[in-house]
């Protein structure tokens, strides 16, 4: 009898489709369903079929131990998968420390634009809502918190975050606030701050002025794109031609900074385009985009569809090492470390969720913190999200979480941001998605190929 | 095998079927071995092959032989596996960094409450059959000296505190007999219910005789977790655990016990757990039967250990044949435990512990992500003072199982002793850990300061070394044994069920 097993480090993941995780050469195999019966069977410990002892299986199998997946054996044996750390999280949950990394500060919600889509509604949806300044809820914001900076922001560096981010509205307008803030953050030079506006409110000298702090970067937020033909804006969003004066003031200045597209209501924007006269102007290389939909988008059989996808394709996204791609296994890649601080006192997992996680209006922040929901969703990998746990692609995809909590049970709205091959069939059509060219697709007859020669 | 400076720190060993493995220490890995991983392993590192060696794997699939040359270069240069510096040189620590491992660490605060007891258990470890620990005497603590200890650790632990909301500290009444001292111990509750609310985890450890209906009471109101030390039937219960007239305590104890059941039912199967002791003339069988027997009267066993006979003459009445015996009995409930564990069934919580807690050790070890301490990089001991322990009189000690000689501070003079406790760090690496960099079970070792200690110091011991290293290669003999015949054997469950809940993990 002969067996044939993978290796410690190889992962079969099978749902709908079948792939094969190289975790430690960080490949990804995408499997045909004959190779995929074949897997099955070597790592449900069945031996060897007599019939693949020659011929193409056989040649299929050594193919894999010559690419170091596997191996053949005389006996039975246990495969002791590769963990990167002991598997006791359960106990090690109430003695280890939180891994606090950024918080989202929403510092107001006075805004001095009148955008018809902010404050936008609970079921919307926006992807990489963390880039942009959109509100999140309509408080009056009599926080104590706000009263004394000194001591919220002491707190946060007693957690260990090493990065803030502070967003509103438009943060600009509490600027006496803001100096305060950034005073108390000179005492702190190993945090990193960043400030998304849509730069309005304030003259761009007393913008650049800000950055007497050191570690600033502003994240500018464009509403819309004018420069690219047919985009249109709407009544009540920022005059560009003065956002355009304030970004050209930063790079005069070198001040470090970054540019948010926010693109409105499904308007299709040719993001090359965009893309391209935001690096010829302000040599940015990849300025995000930020997307959402209204409601009433939401229920029209996926006929919309985020953007961010490129020409039509959704990124896979290759793990940097084993570490990384635990990380995936066992965490939520976006939200995890993370928190939003809304301008009402509620914390929240990030400005795209609407979760309540606790709250500061009448507590301090260690102890806002103490509930169990935000850490869940911290680990609320897409093993355990509906709609993810069945994709085979799920350890390679890179996805905003709060598009992917909001389309849990919404399938056409998970139409909208995840390509079809993840939806109900196979995950082999790899026209559906792209990459940077580590997966290959295995086949019996054909080998091993790239995916990118299928496309 | 060594390599220069550099020696092999793995361990080969064989399954019940035969197949060959191989654990390495570096990475924490279990790999399938053979002739062929050994000879291509030993080519990798540098060691020519004789003729047949070079002809062995030649004969062999070109194939096969690719994939385990891939898989041993990717372990060896990828992950850093197989091999060691021999020479290792432990770090010196400095008094700050002592003081940020303690808060990080530090996970327990033990109160001596009272060093008074109402029995007289044969192997009491403060009795005269121990060489060097205290002898029984009615010091105690009084409500004042109890809550000063507890406004201070808070205030020491304040950054770690604000550091980690989620984190409760556990606070254990620890004895003699604790509740002879109930007074003080309601005090402590009440001082933490008023300024502690929710940071502390609270438990005692007694022996059951003064749970009386008042006393279930107040610890039920306060969530307290309370072990209780049954040792097992009446028989044999009775022939360890006595009180000062030579007289048993199984009954007492028991009626006890079926009063707190009938009055906090659900108290009494969430919080209330057995801490259980044997000796070489115990009847592990009968005493798994007994408990898997009595499920319904009893809580659930969370503790099982042998009688400690480290500095003691506790042994020296007991002969090889009574060695031999409890030997025999442990390898029949091991037996018993792998079968159940290959057949998916269900595992008393004793036999788990006693014949089955080695094996899920093996399921939950440190891989390759789990950091090492610096500065104990070896063994399985913690940081002295993870389980501050306060005596009646002030004196803090590393742990509430350590014989007393080598305390690290005092309430009254100074509290904790920095400096000392990088003292203790600098001996046990020296004494202890000088042989540790070429062992190949470093990550699997349970030793540690309490079961290293001698009189105001600590003490390596090859004996002991070779005693871990067989227990932890049948360990793992075992652990590959039940995987190969059920690979969705599941070690976590078994070990978080044996927990109150809550309870973190903890030496």
């Amino acid at each position: 009898m002969r067996y044939f097993r993978l290796n410690n480090d190889c992962f079969l993941v099978q749902g709908r489709g079948a792939v094969l995780y190289d975790v430690s050469r960080s490949r990804l195999f995408v499997l045909d369903q004959e190779v995929s019966d074949v897997l099955r069977a070597c790592e449900s410990q069945q031996p060897l079929k007599r019939e693949w002892a020659s011929g193409p299986v056989h040649q299929f199998l050594d193919l894999l131990m010559t690419e170091g997946l596997g191996c053949n054996y005389d006996r039975p044996v246990y495969i002791d998968k590769m963990s990167w750390v002991a598997p006791l999280q359960p106990l090690r949950r109430l003695l280890d420390p939180p891994v606090y990394v950024k918080v989202d500060w929403a510092i107001t919600n006075r805004c001095d634009n009148h955008c018809p889509f902010c404050p936008r509604q609970q079921d919307e949806v926006v992807w990489q809502a963390c880039r942009s300044c959109l509100r999140r809820d309509d408080s009056q914001e009599n926080l104590s918190i706000l009263d004394n900076p000194k001591s919220t922001i002491k707190q946060m560096v007693q957690l260990g975050l090493n990065g803030i981010h502070i967003r509103g509205g438009n943060p600009l307008l509490e600027w006496e606030r803001l100096l305060t803030i950034l005073s108390v953050l000179k005492d702190y030079p190993h945090l990193r701050l960043a400030i998304s506006t849509p730069g309005t409110g304030r003259s761009p000298e007393d913008i650049v002025s800000l950055y007497q702090y050191k570690n600033l970067i502003l994240n500018v937020v464009l509403i819309g794109f004018e420069p690219v033909p047919g985009h249109c804006r709407s009544n009540g969003t920022p005059d560009s031609a003065r956002q355009f004066e304030l970004l050209d003031a930063l790079l005069a200045s070198h001040c470090p900074f970054h540019i948010s597209v926010l693109i409105p209501g499904g308007l299709s924007l040719d993001r090359p385009l965009a893309s391209q006269f935001i690096y010829d102007r302000w040599k940015i290389k990849e300025p995000s985009f930020v997307e959402f939909y209204p409601p009433q988008n939401n229920g029209n059989q996926g006929e919309f569809r985020f953007s961010f996808a490129r020409d039509g394709k959704k990124r896979l996204e290759q793990w940097r090492d084993p570490n990384d791609f635990f990380f995936r296994v066992e965490k939520n890649t976006c939200l995890f470390g993370g928190m939003e601080l809304t301008a009402g006192g509620s914390i929240m997992p990030c400005p795209g969720l609407d979760q309540v996680c606790g709250n500061v209006i009448n507590a301090d922040l260690r102890s806002a913190l103490k509930g169990s929901l935000l850490y869940d969703l911290w680990e609320m990998s897409k093993n355990k999200i509906h709609g993810c746990e069945q994709c085979v692609l799920r350890y390679g995809c890179s996805t905003c979480a709060a598009a992917d909590f909001a389309g849990e049970h919404n399938p056409s709205l998970k139409r909208a941001y995840c390509p079809p091959c993840l939806q109900s069939s196979t995950s082999e059509n790899s026209s559906f998605w792209d990459h940077d060219g580590f997966v290959y697709s295995l086949s019996i007859k054909k080998g091993l190929k790239s995916a990118k020669q299928r496309c | 095998m060594a390599n220069g400076q550099l020696t092999r720190v793995t361990l080969g060993f064989s399954s019940d079927l035969g197949a060959e493995y191989l654990y390495d220490d570096n990475t924490g890995s279990i790999l399938p071995w053979g002739q062929f991983h050994e000879l291509i392993l030993n080519r990798e590192l540098g060691s020519s092959l004789t003729d047949s060696e070079g002809a062995v794997l030649k004969g062999a699939n070109a194939a096969k032989i690719e994939s385990i040359t891939q898989l041993i270069r990717r372990w060896l240069t990828q992950y850093g596996a197989f091999l060691r510096q021999a020479d290792h040189q432990f770090p010196v620590p400095t008094i700050e960094q002592i003081r940020d491992l303690h808060l990080a660490t530090c996970h327990e605060l033990v109160l001596i409450i009272t060093e008074g007891c109402n029995m007289k258990c044969r192997y009491c470890v403060y009795s005269d059959k121990y060489l060097y620990s205290r002898q029984p005497s009615k010091r105690a603590m009084d409500a004042s000296q109890a809550v000063r200890i507890v406004d201070w650790f808070v205030d020491c632990m304040s950054s770690s505190i604000n550091r980690n909301p989620r984190k409760k500290y556990a606070l254990s009444f620890f004895g003699g007999e604790p509740l002879l001292n109930f007074r003080v111990i309601r005090e402590v509750l009440e001082h933490i219910r008023k300024r502690y609310p929710d940071l502390f985890r609270l438990t005692i450890t007694t022996n059951g005789l003064l749970l009386t209906p008042e006393i279930v009471k107040v610890l039920a109101e306060h969530h307290v977790q309370v072990s209780v030390s049954i040792d097992g039937p009446p028989a044999e219960h009775d022939r360890l655990r006595v009180d000062h007239r030579g007289q048993g305590t199984h009954r007492p104890i028991i009626r006890n016990l079926a009063r707190l059941k009938q009055q906090f039912p659900e108290y009494w199967a969430d919080q209330v757990g057995i801490t259980s002791v044997f000796d070489l003339r115990s009847n592990l069988e009968d005493i798994a039967e007994y408990f898997q027997n009595s499920r319904d009267d009893l809580p659930g066993p969370m503790f099982v250990s042998l009688v400690n006979g480290h500095n003691s003459l506790y042994y020296n009445e007991f002969g090889k044949e009574d060695f031999d015996r409890l030997t025999r009995s442990l390898s029949f409930l091991r037996e018993r435990f792998k079968k159940a564990k290959i057949n998916g069934q269900p595992i008393g919580s004793y036999l788990f512990l006693v014949a089955g807690s080695g094996v899920a050790h093996m399921s939950l070890r440190p891989r390759i992500g789990d950091k090492r301490n610096a500065f104990l990089p070896y063994t399985g001991t913690c940081i002295p003072g993870s389980r501050l322990t306060v005596q009646t009189d002030g004196t803090l000690d590393m742990c509430e199982r350590t014989n007393g000689t080598c305390p690290i501070g005092h309430l009254d003079k100074g509290g904790l002793d920095y400096k000392r406790i990088a003292e203790i760090i600098c001996e046990y690496q020296n004494k202890v850990m000088q042989n540790c960099s070429a062992c190949p079970v470093s990550r699997l070792c349970s030793q540690c300061f309490a079961s290293t200690e001698t009189k105001g110091g600590f003490s390596g011991s090859p004996t002991r070394c070779a005693s871990i290293l067989h227990d932890t290669k049948r360990d793992l003999s075992d652990y590959v044994s039940i995987m190969e015949a059920n690979g969705d054997a599941d070690f976590l469950e078994d070990t978080l069920r044996i927990r109150p809940q809550n309870t973190p993990l903890t030496c």
